[in-house]
């Protein structure tokens, strides 16, 4: 339902472009358009400004929603969110930043997705139970998106959201930010160029808190608030059904086997990206998981079909700082974590071309070092975003992979042709989780 | 009935206390079949959910009849289906099947999502049946089952009703046929594919994201047959396609669309030429550069376009390119200038390094000088042979340029070079550039103090400024030498000299600073240097590398040499940061000191507000007593520290 009348949008870049062709026989304006034509320092002409909405912004989704609405070309004009206080204090921020009361509130993202043909694009950082479907139903209605991590609960789900948006042409990102940070660029960077020599080893951080073993308990119940202030069933989307309590909402879903991805996933969809981007396996997943008899999967090698190793690490033994990934070949080893003012590396010679491999890596690839810029430059390019949608859905299948291993406590095999672990009904069995109507994809 | 349930709920935790862990086959059993007990139970939805969920991962057919039974129970459906979709075999479609004649609104819709899950082709007819119900949720999810499931059956029914499907209901019916025809073409049925494709890009007002979707599915499917639809949707009027054909033309492998891209690239329009030359960029096959490169260098084309086209062309990184952007570097128009200097630095290969340093012997200064910044940036450092005698020039600015370039690109190899070019230096330029040259050769050295028996014997040759330099660059190297050359260079006769060995001392990076600049502070000739020695160690003092003994030490040792209200500061600071009651201790008395009054009570009262609960209460105490008397006209700070005394009182 929609809670404002519906509003005077402004003209957006889809309707722009729309209208532009039609008034016009002859070719309109170029939808591809390199970064730096952009016009990021001054006014930004209707062709140009992108349309976004924000999705369940809470806490790392009010960092995002701050850094997208300092671009130019971004204007915010909607929240759709199932918490009355929520939608209120986003509606807020983006008065605030445009001096207007343009912005609308939305609680039914079904609605809202059929009201709001003018969005381009939307911002989605609910919790975790909730970025697949919100991403796939947006995409499905043509929005782009920008998704936070962990962005898939299942290795169906990923599946669902790669091929809705190859399927729809969309531009989608996943919040894996480190992969346009110089620091963690370089690090990958210096492991695929051969300059460790050939990598045989990367370990990825995973969460210094939780367990791999998930929670099957329920809260007490408590008195479910009016649905217009929290809309319980709608917060609970795909996931079983269970009783309210407050403490859900405001945070305290995590180590639930329903809404969270335990340790491995909280932190490896921070960090197996990169790891993954450094031995050039953005395209697969690993073949091999070894269980490994702790609670948490530290230390678990999960092996690549080409015979590298992803090393699933929990401490700070191979970096300091949160967040890190380190490659090792025969030839040095390089690391990269959160806080580190340059990377470390096996040699300082190493560091010394630090300058020169970012800008050959910006001038081949030509992304910016700022990852809701490659978000808004790509929904104008319409290419490919450096955290699309194939790449998450394989850097978070091995998260899930991972977590599988765990449950079942032993090893398992995977196959990334498939999709599916090879012959192993039981293993299967663990990859999809059948969702709760109508939140059904 | 109350024991009962609980009981019940008991019994399904412990059996579903072990989920996920492997068990062998025959306890796989039995434990189904107490889950089955639980469904058929009078559990409460708690233990009956958990089992649902179990059942998920070992149930069998056996288990079929008793989650079939929850599918129409409102609360439990959806966790019946949970189970149900996982488990293998027919008799769970047959279930599933079974159900949707039985089920309406939510329910169904779950129903029809798990069949569509689980490809049951056997629902097919039932399913198109439920496309026209008049439950939107329902046709809607049927529309999509259909499409999962992706028999030539599901297709007609989803064909058929395109025409005049209801507007609600288009777009599931748009997606149930783009899965059938993903299906279909995974299968090897690439003309069923297209036949939909095609149905779907003639589709009465489109959405935007499925007409995207058609095209691209239409041309990629027909592989090298798609080449003429790409070139209709790049000439198309309407920019929305163009840019889907934009999306399609970089996912296309073959090697001849980049032909037929380049050679449309010569017949568009400006506009389109910038667009094709990004797509042409992303598909990075070298092939197309002549074609690009032409374009870059048509000094009559639109600018936007000759930009894009360098840029395409650094994308696809082939050394190739090389040759023609080192003649676009020279172009008159800085911005095409700079776009092939960004290519220039990144093109990877020793041919493309070659090429470059064949320009450094133009005889053009300006050029020489920009030619110098890409190798600096390429780090070119067979280079370093030409940029040495670059070095001595006679334009200034080209030699300028070739000392900074000469030390950014200097490694241990020209160490004995560049400290023979310091000594002999007499521009502060060229010395600012070689000291950083120094500084990052010790910096990236595997061991820093290796550089320093040089430095020492250049230092005895070198002029005043340059022995600076030296000496600040002795702080990078570190270790016992590099500090006893400092402390022989304070003792110099050069004031200028002096100051400087004092001041890299004061800074140094190691404690074993400390006891020279304690004896420095105690013995210098002038209260400056004093001073200067002074905070040095001080600064030693706040270090939290060192043990809080050691940093304890060094402020005793300090306290009879302080005077000033800004050494109090660094003093209180460094006391500060230990914590601890023997620091506490230090500090009281400058409560006493009207110079430093205020930020001595502000420490105590963070100290004491800090302080681990019963840890050190009576000095704590007395600390804060003091604090009421001296701060007799703030209030509020009395008001917090008797708050504090009180909660101290309590602890007892």
């Amino acid at each position: 339902m929609t809670n404002d009348p519906k509003p005077q949008a402004p003209l957006s870049r889809r309707q722009f472009l729309k209208r532009s062709a039609a008034a016009s026989s002859v070719f309109a304006i170029p939808c591809i358009i390199p970064a730096s034509a952009l016009g990021r320092g001054g006014a930004v002409a209707p062709s140009n400004r992108i349309v976004m909405a924000g999705i369940g912004i809470g806490g790392r989704g009010s960092s995002d929603l701050t850094w997208m609405m300092g671009e130019p070309d971004v204007q915010f004009v909607a929240i759709c969110d199932i918490r009355k206080e929520r939608r209120e204090a986003v509606k807020s921020t983006i008065d605030n930043k445009y001096g207007t009361k343009d912005c609308t509130m939305h609680r039914d993202i079904r609605e809202f997705l059929v009201e709001r043909t003018d969005i381009d694009g939307v911002l989605i950082a609910t919790g975790d139970r909730w970025h697949a479907l919100a991403s796939v139903l947006a995409m499905r209605a043509g929005k782009d998106v920008y998704s936070e991590k962990p962005s898939c609960m299942t290795i169906a789900e990923g599946q669902a959201v790669r091929d809705t948006a190859t399927r729809y042409g969309r531009v989608y990102q996943t919040g894996t930010q480190r992969l346009s940070e110089a620091n963690h660029v370089f690090a990958i960077e210096t492991a695929r160029s051969g300059r460790l020599g050939k990598v045989h080893t990367a370990y990825a951080h995973i969460a210094p808190w939780d367990a791999a073993i998930m929670s099957y308990d329920r809260l007490p119940a408590q008195p479910e608030p009016p649905r217009d202030e929290v809309d319980w069933d709608a917060w609970l989307g795909p996931c079983p059904w269970r009783p309210y309590h407050s403490s859900y909402v405001t945070g305290a879903w995590r180590g639930f086997y329903d809404f969270h991805t335990s340790c491995i996933g909280e932190w490896g969809a921070h960090t197996f990206a990169q790891a993954q981007a450094g031995i050039d396996a953005l395209d697969t997943s690993p073949v091999h998981y070894q269980y490994v008899d702790n609670p948490t999967g530290d230390g678990m090698v999960a092996t690549f079909a080409n015979g590298v190793k992803m090393i699933l690490s929990r401490g700070d033994k191979y970096w300091h700082g949160s967040c890190g990934e380190r490659f090792d070949g025969p030839d040095g080893w390089v690391a990269a974590a959160d806080g580190y003012s340059k990377p470390d590396a096996s040699s300082p010679a190493l560091l010394a071309d630090f300058n020169k491999v970012i800008a050959e890596y910006t001038a081949r690839t030509q992304r910016p070092m700022n990852h809701v810029r490659d978000f808004f430059d790509c929904i104008k390019s319409r290419r490919q975003t450096v955290a699309n949608a194939e790449v998450m859905y394989r850097s978070m299948t091995t998260v899930h992979a991972a977590n599988i291993c765990m449950w079942l406590k032993r090893d398992v095999k995977f196959d990334p042709l498939k999709g599916e672990f090879l012959n192993d009904v039981e293993a299967n069995r663990l990859c999809s989780r059948a969702m709760r109507e109508p939140w059904i994809i | 009935m109350l024991i009962s349930k609980l009981k019940l709920t008991l019994m399904v935790a412990l059996l579903c206390s072990g989920v996920h862990s492997s068990f062998g086959q025959g306890a796989a059993k039995e434990q189904e079949t107490k889950l089955i007990a639980v469904l058929t139970s009078a559990a409460e939805y708690n233990a009956k959910a958990d089992a649902c969920r179990e059942l998920a991962r070992i149930g069998t057919a056996d288990a079929v009849p008793a989650l079939a039974a929850l599918l129409a129970d409102a609360k439990l459906t959806h966790m019946a289906r949970y189970g149900l979709e996982m488990v293998p075999g027919a008799a769970a479609d047959d279930a599933l099947r079974a159900a949707l004649g039985q089920l309406k609104g939510l329910p169904l819709v779950g129903v029809i999502g798990s069949i569509g899950v689980r490809h049951d082709e056997k629902a097919v007819a039932a399913l198109v049946a439920l496309l026209k119900d008049p439950d939107a949720g329902v046709a809607q999810a049927a529309a999509r089952a259909l499409g999962s499931i992706g028999t030539p059956e599901a297709v007609t029914g989803l064909s058929s009703l395109l025409p005049g499907v209801a507007a609600a209901n288009q777009l599931a019916v748009c997606e149930g046929l783009f899965r059938a025809a993903e299906e279909l073409a995974a299968k090897g049925g690439n003309d069923q594919a297209i036949a939909i494709y095609d149905t779907l890009r003639k589709v009465s007002a489109p959405p935007h994201q499925v007409l995207a979707g058609a095209w691209r599915g239409a041309i990629l499917t027909r592989q090298k047959g798609g080449v003429p639809l790409l070139l209709e949707a790049f000439r198309s009027a309407d920019a929305g396609l163009v840019a889907v054909a934009g999306r399609i033309a970089i996912e296309m492998k073959d090697p001849e669309v980049s032909k037929v891209l380049a050679d449309e690239l010569t017949k568009a329009p400006p506009a389109r030429q910038l667009m094709l030359c990004n797509v042409l960029g992303k598909r990075g096959d070298a092939v197309v550069l002549p074609s690009l490169l032409g374009l870059a260098k048509a000094g009559t084309g639109d600018k936007a376009a000759r930009v894009a086209a360098i840029r395409a062309a650094i994308e696809i990184g082939d050394a190739a390119a090389a040759a023609p952007l080192l003649e676009l570097f020279n172009d008159p128009d800085a911005e095409i200038a700079q776009a092939a200097a960004t290519g220039l630095v990144s093109l990877q290969g020793a041919a493309v390094d070659a090429a470059i340093l064949k320009m450094l012997d133009s005889a053009d200064p300006a050029l020489q000088v920009k030619v110098l910044d890409i190798v600096r940036q390429r780090r070119i450092v067979a280079a370093l042979p030409r940029i040495q005698q670059l070095m001595a020039d006679k334009n200034e600015a080209l030699a300028a340029a070739a000392v900074k370039s000469y030390a950014e690109l200097a490694g241990g190899a020209e160490l004995t070079g560049l400290l023979e070019k310091l000594v002999t230096a007499s521009e502060a330029a060229a010395i600012g550039a070689l000291e950083k040259a120094l500084g990052s050769i010790c910096g990236a050295a595997e061991q820093p103090k290796g550089c320093v028996p040089q430095m020492v014997a250049a230092l005895a040759k070198a002029g005043p400024e340059a022995k600076q330099a030296l000496l600040r660059t002795l702080r990078v190297a570190g270790g016992a030498e590099a500090l006893a050359a400092l402390r022989a260079a304070v003792d110099d006769s050069n004031k200028d000299v002096h100051t400087s060995a004092l001041r890299v001392m004061s800074d140094w990076k190691t404690a074993d600073a400390a006891p020279v600049l304690l004896a420095l502070a105690k013995t210098s000739a002038t209260p400056v240097d004093k001073i200067l020695s002074l905070r040095g160690y001080l600064g030693m003092a706040a270090r939290k590398d060192l043990p809080p003994a050691d940093r304890l030490a060094i402020c005793r040792e300090a306290l009879p040499l302080i005077q000033r209200s800004d050494e109090k500061l660094l003093l209180l600071g460094a006391l500060g940061s230990l914590a601890n009651a023997e620091a506490l201790n230090l500090i009281v008395p400058y409560l006493d000191d009207a110079g430093v009054k205020a930020e001595t009570v502000a420490l105590v009262m963070a100290l004491a507000g800090n302080r681990a609960k019963d840890q050190n209460v009576a000095i704590a105490r007395t600390a804060l007593q003091k604090v009421v008397t001296v701060a007799a006209d703030t209030p509020a700070v009395v008001a917090r520290a008797q708050e504090l005394l009180k909660q101290m009182e309590n602890e007892k």
